[in-house]
């Protein structure tokens, strides 16, 4: 079941440490991206998840839905899979600004989302919703 | 399922593999590709019983609960992780799920009341020490008790020893490493032998800024708790706080990720393979995120104070 994380939920999400298993991004006629992140939740974290979001999948989809840009740096260097160490909606940012001052997204309420992972790979995703799903293994 | 789409009479999609039907023959009955499409259609179910038969072959191993893996035997937080990953496993029964969450939060409620008193004892004797403010513990009969109290439960922490958390086995180690310091010191070990006579000497026992000092070079206790024996000496002469514990830095031989701020490890076939991090933690978050911690070997959170 798809739920909507609001910005004030963000950082309540057990998200510390979660492995990193996939990205996947797909794209709509319409234009449309969607970025979906697969993890698995750190075993010591899981209860957070159940007791707060009644949410029973230990692994997650986090979609990030109608993107407007995604800069990735992604680091292949490491001989183990990268778990997500930090998250967050910035309350400033430089890339939504620059979409705005080019006239995009005029309507649009976007949300710069800034995810780093244990291994140096950082994600900055500018996008409007963000929706998590629990997926049965 | 699969459905049979030979008799179907105009069916013209062949997205499942189904013979196309031709248009000008209006009936199932008339249809010259039925036999092609019984023949696939018979291999379908063929191929869909075997799946069948191997996911009710995997099925049929549900019900039983899962041999304990060796390598997580003498782990206690990979023995929980894996008792919660099978109570939220969808591929076990319903039966299997709740033994493992009922074995879990059995194990949880043990190891919470144990380790509450492992922890308690110790801060009481280190509260009682640093009470005294003289450098000593002679005198501290409460918190010599409470060591005794302790030692005299070492069976029954024993039982649980492979399970108790990292802060529980901190304050064991503490209390049994300044037993192993005494004796190096030459000094008499506290014990709970003779229903409360403390150490084979019976004597005094002081801990001296030499003995401390001592233990803390040693690394048999770390400053924090060195600072909290004699917070003065320690603030005059040391000026890190926890940081000389040596789980706290990482091993020498490693070197830092390029491409990462606190994580360590080693290059091995070309790529990096982290040995040792440190997470800052964010103040306010909620679990592990909100506290500074370190990961050994990719283990589990070990809190930084």
């Amino acid at each position: 079941m798809l739920r909507q994380i609001r910005d004030n939920e963000l950082d309540k999400l057990p998200l510390h440490d979660a492995e990193i298993h996939s990205l996947n991004t797909a794209y709509a006629d319409d234009g449309k991206i969607n970025l979906s992140i697969r993890i698995k939740i750190n075993s010591e974290e899981i209860d957070t998840l159940l007791n707060k979001f009644e949410i029973n999948e230990s692994i997650l989809e986090l979609t990030f839905i109608s993107c407007w840009q995604i800069i990735s740096d992604i680091v292949g260097c490491n001989a183990s899979r990268e778990v997500l160490l930090d998250w967050s909606v910035l309350q400033t940012s430089s890339l939504i600004d620059d979409l705005k001052n080019k006239g995009f997204a005029n309507e649009a309420e976007l949300k710069h989302y800034l995810l780093s992972l244990s291994g140096g790979t950082t994600l900055s995703i500018i996008a409007e919703k963000l929706f998590i799903s629990g997926i049965n293994k | 399922m699969i459905t049979d789409y030979t008799n179907y009479s105009g069916y013209t999609n062949n997205n499942l593999g189904y013979i196309k039907k031709n248009s000008s023959f209006s009936s199932s009955k008339e249809n010259p590709f039925k036999k092609a499409n019984e023949e696939l259609l018979a291999l379908k179910n063929k191929a869909f019983k075997k799946t069948s038969e191997s996911v009710l072959c995997n099925n049929s191993e549900i019900n039983q609960f899962p041999k304990v893996p060796e390598y997580i035997k003498n782990n206690r937080d990979l023995y929980l992780g894996w008792l919660g990953d099978i109570s939220h496993d969808p591929k076990y029964s319903k039966e299997v799920r709740d033994t493992a969450l009922n074995k879990f939060n059995d194990l949880a409620k043990k190891n919470t009341q144990a380790e509450n008193s492992i922890i308690n004892s110790a801060n009481d004797w280190i509260n009682a020490a640093n009470e005294g403010e003289r450098n000593t513990i002679v005198g501290c009969t409460t918190a010599i008790a409470t060591v005794i109290g302790l030692y005299a439960a070492a069976p029954a922490i024993a039982s649980l020893g492979p399970f108790l958390s990292a802060a529980a086995k901190e304050a064991l180690s503490t209390c049994n490493n300044i037993q192993i310091g005494l004796s190096q010191s030459g000094q008499p070990m506290l014990a709970p032998a003779g229903g409360g006579a403390i150490g084979s000497g019976g004597g005094s026992i002081a801990l001296n800024d030499a003995m401390i000092k001592s233990l803390v070079a040693s690394g048999v206790i770390t400053v924090a708790v060195a600072q909290k024996l004699k917070p003065a000496m320690m603030k005059s002469n040391e000026t890190s706080a926890t940081n000389t514990s040596s789980q706290n830095k990482p091993p020498k031989d490693l070197v830092e990720n390029p491409n990462r701020k606190g994580s360590f490890g080693k290059f091995e076939n070309g790529k990096f393979k982290e040995y040792w991090r440190f997470d800052k933690g964010t103040p306010g978050s909620p679990g592990w995120r909100g506290k500074d911690h370190i990961h050994i070997d990719g283990g589990p959170h070990i809190e930084v104070k």
